[in-house]
């Protein structure tokens, strides 16, 4: 898993949650921090204008963890031409 | 065919310029304090007098929370919390679908629909962010309530300008009154004071200038040098409830919404018409089954803008003849789809607390205003059995509520004001 990017993710979370950075860990569920469907797209905005590229697909499992995230970024940034 | 349930008021909450407790209200009413100041912006030329809330509650809130808040909601919200505590409501949820929140504003989460048009044209941002659509919508302050403490019955938004919640309260208290619903929240919200919403209302050219001695003292309703209306916001809201549960409960009673008439004026747009509000008055004194004379309160509209003043004036003298009259909007403002609630509340308070609050720098009554007022200060220590509140919106809607006293109320009085 991309170290940097995970490291980003868990910036951008800890800027709008309650949770400080070190209660926030890979196998967090987006659900018991608060993060509804809306607010991860909110989260997302953010993603893609620090990476400075689109993420278009957002397929993720259902009751994703922040590992779930960096998963579905790592795979768009991937797949890029 | 009217329904027989009574419903009586049984929680109050509020955050206005002149309090945000209903401790604090109160004792602004009885000292006559103007919560009126300076409204500047950068933007604006400008500066006007406004009726401002000069404190930020987002620390009320979390940070996931925060993202879908108008200003407006956050009002509301912390309205209805108040309203709710004081009437000793745990939740909604047991009461299921029987219990309904009627809810009025005018602009809904202005603040954060401008922001979005602002970054639309000046930074030409392509798409919102996901949570803008969800704070700015109309309704998005009672469903936010109703959420939070799990109404379940019907969650309405009302929107007829200035008569927004007035309108709420009385579809609210009609449908426990028919026995579709046990108990309500009611009220309503504005919190609009940004520089292109002001500029909005700057186009009509109805908004007071600040006094040039005392800001304080730029809304003067019913005064021969009024100079127009001030602009506010806040929120007020009101738990409604059938009078048997409450009782069966031992709620505290502040009083019986007894009388609710509502009428159009059919006239124009941004006129007001004498017989839309004479119908409005009739009507809530048929719906209440009093008589004109024994409304012993009237808190009126009166925005205090040149034509606006007398017209209600002739309608209020024509129903409700010689009956003590005041406005508080001298002190605090006109909070639009606030406006009708928070004015009904203070009804209430005149009925519960017995005294009639005062149209405060009512020094000189315009003659083309004729009536019986209450003046410059509060008069204590009065029975107030019925009163009314009246007000009128742009578009032409009117809404008249009436409050009354309950027997025990009256039976329990002894000496002494509030």
């Amino acid at each position: 898993m991309n170290n940097s990017l995970s490291q980003t993710v868990f910036r951008l979370l800890s800027e709008r949650l309650e949770n400080p950075p070190e209660d926030l860990a890979l196998d967090t569920r987006l659900r018991d921090v608060g993060l509804d469907s809306i607010l991860f797209l909110d989260l997302l905005i953010d993603v893609e204008e620090e990476l400075g590229h689109k993420i278009p697909d957002l397929k993720m499992p259902a009751d994703p963890c922040i590992r779930d995230v960096v998963a579905m970024i790592q795979r768009n940034m991937e797949s890029l031409p | 065919m009217r329904g027989e349930h009574e419903v009586v008021i049984t929680g109050l909450g509020v955050l206005s310029p002149i309090g945000l407790s209903l401790p604090e209200l109160l004792a602004s009413l009885l000292e006559n304090r103007s919560g009126i100041a300076q409204w500047t912006s950068p933007l604006l030329a400008r500066s006007l007098p406004a009726g401002l809330i000069p404190r930020d509650f987002t620390s009320e809130f979390t940070r996931t929370e925060l993202p879908y808040l108008d200003r407006c909601s956050q009002l509301a919200l912390l309205a209805a919390r108040q309203a709710i505590d004081d009437a000793g409501i745990e939740s909604f949820r047991h009461f299921g679908p029987r219990a309904g929140l009627y809810f009025g504003s005018v602009g809904g989460g202005v603040m954060t629909e401008h922001e979005w048009v602002r970054r639309f044209y000046v930074e030409r941002a392509q798409t919102a962010r996901p949570t803008t659509i969800m704070a700015s919508m109309l309704n998005a302050a009672p469903a936010q309530i109703s959420i939070r403490h799990q109404v379940l019955g019907p969650v309405m938004t009302h929107s007829s300008a200035c008569t927004s919640s007035g309108a709420a309260i009385g579809d609210a208290m009609r449908a426990i009154r028919d026995g579709y619903l046990d108990i309500a929240l009611a009220g309503g919200a504005e919190a609009s004071l940004t520089p292109t919403f002001v500029g909005l209302w700057g186009g009509l050219r109805a908004l007071a200038e600040p006094h040039p001695e005392d800001v304080a003292r730029s809304c003067r309703p019913f005064s021969r040098d009024r100079s127009g209306l001030v602009l506010s916001e806040g929120a007020a809201l009101l738990v409604l409830e059938r009078r048997d549960l409450a009782e069966a409960r031992g709620a505290r009673v502040y009083g019986t919404l007894r009388g609710y008439g509502v009428a159009s004026d059919g006239h124009h747009i941004g006129s007001p018409s004498r017989s839309g509000q004479v119908a409005a008055l009739r009507a809530a004194l048929d719906d209440a089954r009093i008589g004109a004379n024994e409304i012993a309160y009237v808190n009126a509209h009166a925005t205090a803008t040149a034509g606006g003043d007398p017209i209600e004036a002739s309608a209020l003298e024509e129903v409700l003849g010689a009956a003590p009259v005041s406005s508080t909007k001298a002190i605090h403002g006109h909070l639009l789809g606030a406006a009708s609630a928070l004015e009904l509340m203070i009804t209430t308070m005149a009925v519960h607390w017995r005294f009639l609050p005062a149209t405060a720098f009512l020094e000189d009554a315009d003659p083309a205003c004729p009536l019986n007022h209450v003046g410059i200060r509060p008069r204590l220590d009065v029975e107030v059995p019925h009163a009314l509140s009246l007000s009128a919106g742009f578009g032409g809607t009117n809404v008249a509520l009436i409050v009354s006293a309950t027997s025990a109320q009256l039976t329990a009085r002894g000496p002494g004001g509030p």
